[in-house]
């Protein structure tokens, strides 16, 4: 018996094959795919040498293909973009401010793109493994967090010790608490509507958006829509600013951005190639902490089907 | 121990996919070359809209075509990955408008009952398969009418290949333990076989 004759070894396997049998695309379909892909590089090779783009690009407008034409196109461009320019495309000069809110916004709609190809999570637990350090205090030790389908208990594992924290958890975005993995997937993706949702609580009112999007993209088993809708949510932020390249406190490459808020100013360090999270951190610039920072560091985050 | 088979042009897409990082010319070719796989998968799945989401899945994988990692996965399951992210979405947004939002769900079983319906496929199949965890189903379709091996597959839905053998193996002994009675009755029809399920009207 071969392979594909082992795997499909099941009563039924051949009419449930035929029944799976399709005509090939019409000439069209193909020849619409290959002139979108044609037109989106042709697109890239001309802007491959150009600064940065003019202003955020309107994702939510228009027909869904035709933004994805246009976001292929801007990928490319930001790319090569990341680093602050002050010189637009006409010749003219642009303020540093301008040119790394720009880049911001550009470096976060590539992150999204990246983030939607990725492939959603599928396991029992949601596997974060994560370092904090606070100024003043011993680092904790790296954690594993196991968050269930459920969310009706966490197991943590450190130094070979496992606990399970029962009761009742949840991640919170705006006035919404999420109780489940079902439902990260009932938020909605358009990433103005999740800006809304992100400033819809008055008990958030002091951490910004920036923080809870990172909570999310961070720690959450949210799928790749919702992670790129975060990542585009975050594009429309106005005040994130591009830092540039950095190394995280593991040492990983990434890509740093800051933003100002109300009580301190945060950090994120993204991994470009695979749109995660590496690092956030936050510097109080308030009260009593004033200086204090708090540093969250994702050493490994994705499904697993048992704890330990 | 499983052999996953090779598919013909397999090492081909891995090599165009890499090179059109620096090159998007390289692209093009990639887009003839697997167009009609990703159309079926479309069509099977969401039939009334498999042109504008072949279209889509090209564009977003043109997009992303950076974090293809040929050390990770062949050019083929990570084309049909990026294709369940924009069928999932698809099926997302029409839910999104006829259901209410806490009730959307992105599992393609309904279009795909409707189509073993059309095919006429035996009433207890379609059953069995509508019993199968979601997860189970998704591979072994994956693996049936897409071709792909089980790594492959495994590729695709994000999960390690060890968990989706195991995964397949579980669906192959619940559609054999299903099923079995029925064979029985078929071959023997005058036999009365107490099935435990209540037949539909």
């Amino acid at each position: 018996m071969t392979q594909r004759q082992d795997l499909l070894d099941f009563p039924g396997a051949e009419v449930l094959q035929a029944a799976g049998r399709v005509e090939p695309p019409a000439p069209q379909a193909v020849a619409q795919a290959l002139a979108a892909v044609q037109a989106a590089a042709r697109q890239e090779t001309a802007q491959h040498s150009a600064v940065v783009p003019l202003g955020r690009r309107p994702f939510a407008h228009g027909r869904r293909i035709l933004a994805t034409a246009v976001a292929a196109a801007a990928v490319a461009s930001g790319v090569v973009a990341y680093s602050v320019t002050g010189a637009d495309q006409s010749g003219g000069h642009r303020t540093p401010h301008q040119a790394q809110a720009i880049t911001a916004a550009t470096f976060l709609d590539h992150t999204a793109d990246v983030a939607y190809a990725r492939t959603a999570a599928s396991g029992r637990y949601w596997k974060v493994r994560t370092r904090v350090s606070t100024t003043g205090t011993k680092p904790t030790p790296a954690t594993d967090y196991y968050y269930a389908r459920s969310m009706d208990a966490v197991y943590t594992v450190a130094g070979g010790q496992t606990h399970k924290k029962p009761g009742t958890f949840a991640w919170r975005l705006g006035s919404k608490e999420l109780h489940s993995w079902s439902d990260l997937d009932r938020l909605p993706t358009d990433p103005a509507q999740l800006v809304t949702l992100m400033n819809s609580s008055k008990e958030y009112a002091g951490q910004s958006a920036f923080l809870q999007a990172g909570a999310l993209l961070g720690e959450s088993p949210a799928g790749p829509e919702l992670r790129a809708g975060l990542y585009r949510a975050l594009a429309r932020l106005h005040g994130v600013k591009l830092v540039g390249t950095v190394k995280d406190s593991a040492g990983r490459t990434g890509t740093e951005l800051v933003f100002s808020g109300v009580a301190g100013t945060d950090h994120m360090v993204i991994d470009p190639k695979t749109s995660a999270l590496l690092e956030t951190s936050s510097v109080s610039t308030k009260g009593s902490d004033r200086g204090k920072t708090t540093r969250v560091t994702y050493l490994s985050v994705g499904p697993a089907d048992k704890i330990g | 121990m499983e052999t996953d088979h090779k598919h013909q042009g397999s090492d081909d897409g891995d090599a165009l996919l890499t090179c059109a990082v620096g090159d998007p010319a390289a692209f093009t070719p990639l887009v003839e070359q697997f167009s009609p796989a990703l159309h079926g998968y479309f069509a099977r799945r969401a039939p009334g809209a498999a042109d504008d989401l072949l279209s889509e899945a090209w564009l977003q994988a043109f997009a992303a075509r950076r974090t293809f990692d040929a050390s990770r996965g062949s050019a083929r399951a990570w084309l049909f990955g990026v294709a369940r992210n924009v069928l999932a979405g698809h099926i997302r947004r029409a839910g999104r408008a006829t259901a209410p939002a806490d009730r959307v769900e992105v599992d393609p079983w309904q279009a795909v009952d409707q189509r073993l319906d059309a095919a006429a496929l035996a009433p207890e199949l379609r059953r069995a398969l509508a019993d199968l965890p979601a997860e189970e189903r998704e591979l072994l379709l994956l693996v049936s009418w897409e071709e792909l091996t089980p790594t492959e597959a495994a590729a695709v839905v994000g999960i390690p290949a060890g968990t989706a053998r195991s995964r397949l193996h579980r669906a192959r002994g619940r559609l054999r333990a299903h099923l079995a009675p029925i064979r029985h009755l078929a071959l023997t029809p005058a036999t009365p076989v107490r099935t435990d399920r209540k037949e539909s009207a």
